[in-house]
């Protein structure tokens, strides 16, 4: 590569080859791959996880009255995983969720962020290369100590990823919880620094010409969940710090009986988790417009709206934080405001639903499996998101609330939607990162096992739901042993996508990289900078400053 | 057309899932509404344990191994109070409202999908990026759509956060892990987790009368949750929680705690039994007795051969205290059979396999293994004469395999 001398490195510094390599690096396409890696080997983690909790519910247990019978005399229940100890069943339902959502969702969008983004703008990496990597690193030792408390008396924090006090402070003994509130720290800095790092890249690296209306929809997404991640993430941090005095340094947040509130948890963490639901979708949308644009051979329909839209997410996901609390007992003018707060995101929402379709229409279309896995989540996550707008319907939540409809709706959301959403961006952008094209044959029946194995598992769960299943909890009544049943049958599809999923990337690397450097041939109409650099990219992605290949995204009256 | 579809697919689904066994109450629907306490036949009694302590009575069956799930009815399959109905209606006129925005996406996509379809046709690919009319009427059309959903909503939801149109019983709903305890404010009746059954008793409720609930806990948080009434709430340390309800149907309705509160979550239940008021009274007057004759049950539970003499004392002193008033020594007699018959009853399902177990089975014969005597006199001669003589009722109440637990003797 002849670059031009000024754009050479002028700091002089130790290079590294191999491991360390992988271990000191600050180039975002590495950190990025090691988000990538870091992500798909938590989520099989994850995922096994969620297979201990369909083993625990194959069978109801027993009736209620002979599990009943069975707490009375200590006698083992009929194939029941963890006895008569819902303990560990809890434990693993909340690393479940917590392994899924800080470890899987949230940094696998920061990994395609952190390869992409940069490329995208025109940037030779982020505006903190060093912060990058650490931002990466921090990771680890979360998921260390999450993963390790395991191994401590009482076992790991077993109130739920949501942590409600006063179960997680009073009742909840062992160092299991605080090695949890640790993790979350630690994951939630990372997530922080990243987001600080997406939000001053974004800012100020682009390129010459490259303008806010020309910017990328994935890096207008990635900005908007980084400016939610930084606003939102310090509040989390707050909730369980509070959590963590309240059980270790004598303080009452959280306390009635010395004047602190257990609701308060539930307000500040709620403040957090709900924008976090949107930071675990938001990037995923800007990506879906890629992908359904290029294999219809068109360009972005609706770019503003699409900004506009994800942005009004962003803003209206701060103030619906209260309908995850509807049966708490709040004035009926609170309920009524969260009500209809949560029909509000239903508006922008339904932008991007009709702008995708309205992308596709007329378009000329083809469908490898990162177009199949966009058309699939389009489907699932329309389904996922009427089911938000049932809940926040309140009458009807006093009945749904804590069942298995909630599990089945936010299920759709982040599985048939961000899941499904991030298998499609590595189809579609695996080429670019590894140089390698990936199966069609493969992806396809990866597709077909996830989008069944979903559909299957989790509209089931909103039967179940319906018919009265609490969720959280490792017995249930035999009412609803079939519904579970075919439950567990959607999660072994699915289940069985993701491992072929996880090997087919793996065993991607047994072959050479001969991606060209626009494998899909979209370059001409679409213009994104990624495709105009090989692939996988070289260490500063362009010699030169690229030229900008497409006028604005907007139209000119 | 969808709604009946759903509705089917639901009713179908829980249907199969569970067999659509409904609540077994024997003997209940038979039971006298005009002076109950006149017919202490053990048939009367045993319909009386079975509608007051369901629970009680399908466990009994479940150990003989005839097992009798209770259906879990849910606010969206079967309503059962005032409020689960007019969740059902509502929810289902709020749901035709989003049916076009669930339908039309999916129905576009699979048209847009095989309609645009790449062909060898040389069609070029259309260029148009916007269309200021179709973007307005995809946001202004469900903005409008979702203000109208929420309005007939608001009217349900002040209804069901506001005060009860009359409250016919105040209950405080106390929780803690992993059980739920009644307090019926105006009649002073505590129940909760029988101590002697470790069973969860039911809630008691009239039809078309008016309940209202205060909702607390005493330690974790829980949510108080029967499917059917279409009433959940969290119940909160520090926080006293209202809600109400009116049941409109009789019957027992089971719920669970729908709040993770620890390691027994899945296993922290909750049943409601629904009578006719005037059942209620019957159920009031054996609540009142029912601290009395736990001293006989106490006697009864530490009978031996040696004496009899404070088993006797503890009958006596109970229908000594309604002396001089006939009726009022009808309804004492009513409530020791009803009581022993219930206790009786749980005590065989609380936790022993074999009847050789139970603490008065070997104050009587001794130790299991241990081989009776046929020639020593025991105690449960002696027991089961003043059992007879004063409760016997009660105890013929018991279904047979109860009864040979409680006094086996030879005969």
């Amino acid at each position: 590569m002849n670059a031009p001398h000024s754009l050479q490195p002028t700091l002089e510094f130790k290079r590294y080859s191999g491991v360390m390599d992988w271990l000191t690096t600050v180039d975002h396409k590495k950190i990025g791959m090691l988000y990538f890696w870091f992500c798909l080997t938590m989520g099989i983690v994850g995922g096994f996880l969620s297979g201990l909790i369909r083993v625990q519910l194959l069978t109801p247990g027993a009736t209620l009255e002979a599990i009943q019978h069975a707490r009375l005399t200590g006698e083992a229940l009929r194939f029941n995983l963890f006895s008569e100890n819902g303990h560990l069943f809890n434990q693993v339902m909340t690393m479940h969720a917590s392994v899924m959502i800080f470890f899987v969702i949230i940094p696998a969008f920061a990994a395609f962020g952190n390869y992409l983004v940069p490329i995208m703008i025109g940037a030779r990496d982020m505006a903190f290369p060093k912060m990058n990597a650490l931002a990466f690193w921090l990771l680890i030792p979360a998921a260390i100590l999450m993963f390790s408390s395991f191994l401590t008396v009482g076992g790991t924090a077993a109130a739920g990823w949501t942590s409600y006090p006063p179960l997680s402070t009073k009742f909840s003994a062992g160092p299991g919880q605080d090695m949890w509130v640790l993790g979350v720290h630690l994951a939630g800095l990372s997530s922080i620094l990243g987001a600080i790092n997406f939000i001053c890249t974004v800012t100020n690296m682009r390129c010459p010409g490259m303008t806010w209306t020309r910017l990328p929809l994935f890096a207008w997404a990635a900005f908007i969940t980084s400016l939610l991640q930084f606003t939102a993430t310090p509040v989390l941090g707050a909730a369980v710090t509070m959590l963590l005095f309240d059980r270790n340094f004598g303080t009452t947040f959280l306390d009635p009986a010395k004047g602190g509130d257990p609701l308060l948890y539930q307000h500040i963490f709620w403040f957090y988790s709900h924008p976090a639901v949107y930071i675990m979708i938001l990037p995923g949308f800007g990506a879906a417009s890629h992908i359904f644009a290029a294999f219809s051979q068109k360009r972005v329909f609706g770019y503003l709206g699409m900004v506009l839209a994800i942005a009004g997410i962003g803003v209206i996901g701060y103030m619906v934080w209260a309908h995850h609390m509807f049966s708490v007992g709040m004035p009926t003018p609170l309920q009524v405001y969260f009500m209809y707060a949560t029909f509000g995101i239903g508006i922008p929402t339904g932008i991007k639903v009709f702008s995708w379709l309205a992308t596709m229409w007329g378009g000329r279309l083809i469908f490898p499996t990162a177009m199949k896995f966009m058309c699939g989540m389009l489907s699932l996550f329309v389904l996922g998101g009427i089911g938000g707008l049932i809940l926040g319907l309140v009458p009807g939540d006093y009945s749904l609330h804590d069942t298995y409809f909630v599990v089945g709706h936010f299920h759709f959301t982040l599985v048939g939607g961000s899941v499904m959403l991030l298998f499609g961006m590595t189809y579609f952008w695996w080429p670019k990162m590894s140089g390698r094209m990936l199966n069609e044959k493969v992806g396809t029946l990866v597709f077909w096992l996830m989008f069944l194995g979903v559909f299957i598992a989790f509209f089931t769960m909103h039967i179940s739901g319906m018919v009265g299943m609490a969720r959280r909890i490792a017995v249930y009544h035999q009412h609803f042993a079939m519904l579970n049943h075919i439950t567990t049958f959607g999660y072994l599809l699915a289940f069985l996508g993701s491992l072929i999923f996880f090997f087919q990337i793996l065993l991607s690397y047994l072959k050479a990289p001969t991606a060209g450097d626009d494998p899909w041939q979209i370059n001409d109409l679409q213009g994104g900078l990624e495709w105009a650099t090989s692939s996988p990219p070289p260490v500063y992605n362009f010699a030169k400053v690229p030229p900008i290949p497409i006028v604005d995204q907007m139209p000119r009256h | 057309m969808v709604r009946s579809v759903i509705l089917t697919l639901v009713v179908l689904l829980s249907g199969v899932a569970g067999g659509l066994i409904a609540a077994d109450v024997p003997g209940a629907g038979s039971l006298p509404a005009a002076e109950p306490y006149a017919d202490t036949t053990p048939k009367a009694i045993d319909g009386w344990v079975a509608l007051f302590n369901p629970d009680v009575r399908a466990r009994v069956r479940n150990a003989a191994g005839k097992e009798v799930p209770f259906k879990v009815e849910s606010t969206f399959t079967a309503p059962a109070s005032d409020l689960a109905s007019e969740v059902v209606s509502s929810f289902w006129l709020s749901f035709w409202f989003f049916l076009p925005f669930l339908i039309l996406p999916q129905v576009l996509l699979v048209y847009v999908i095989f309609k645009f379809k790449k062909r060898d046709d040389g069609r070029k690919p259309a260029t148009f990026i916007h269309h200021n009319g179709l973007e307005i009427a995809w946001t202004l059309i469900p903005v409008l759509t979702l203000i109208v959903v929420g309005i007939p909503v608001y009217p349900l939801l002040v209804k069901m956060d506001g005060p009860p149109p009359q409250v016919d019983l105040a209950i405080t709903v106390r929780a803690s892990q992993f059980k739920f305890d009644y307090d019926y404010k105006r009649e002073n009746i505590q129940v909760g987790l029988d101590l002697v059954g470790g069973y969860q008793e039911p809630m008691v409720l009239m039809k078309d009368r008016t309940v209202a609930l205060a909702v607390t806990s005493n330690d974790v948080n829980h949510a108080w949750w029967i499917p059917a009434f279409g009433v959940k709430k969290d119940a909160i340390i520090g926080r006293f929680n209202q809600c109400w309800f009116t049941p409109t149907r009789v019957g027992t309705f089971k719920g669970q705690c729908a709040e993770l509160c620890g390691r027994d979550h899945g296993r922290m239940f909750v049943s409601a039994v629904v009578v006719e008021p005037e059942r209620f009274e019957v159920w009031k007057t054996l609540q009142r007795q029912r601290a009395d004759v736990a001293k006989v049950w106490a006697a009864v539970l530490a009978a031996n051969a040696a004496s009899d003499a404070p088993l006797k004392l503890a009958v006596d002193k109970y229908l000594d205290k309604a002396k001089g008033d006939a009726d009022e020594q009808r309804r004492r007699v009513f409530a020791l059979k009803f009581w022993i018959a219930s206790n009786f009853t749980a005590k065989r399902i609380a936790g022993v396999d074999s009847a050789t177990e139970l603490p008065e089975y070997q104050a009587l014969h001794g130790k299991a293994g241990d081989q009776p005597d046929p020639t020593r006199k025991t105690g449960a001669e002696v027991k089961r004469g003043y059992l007879e003589q004063v409760i016997s009722a009660g105890l013929a109440a018991l279904p047979a395999a109860e009864s040979a637990v409680a006094v086996r003797s030879t005969p």
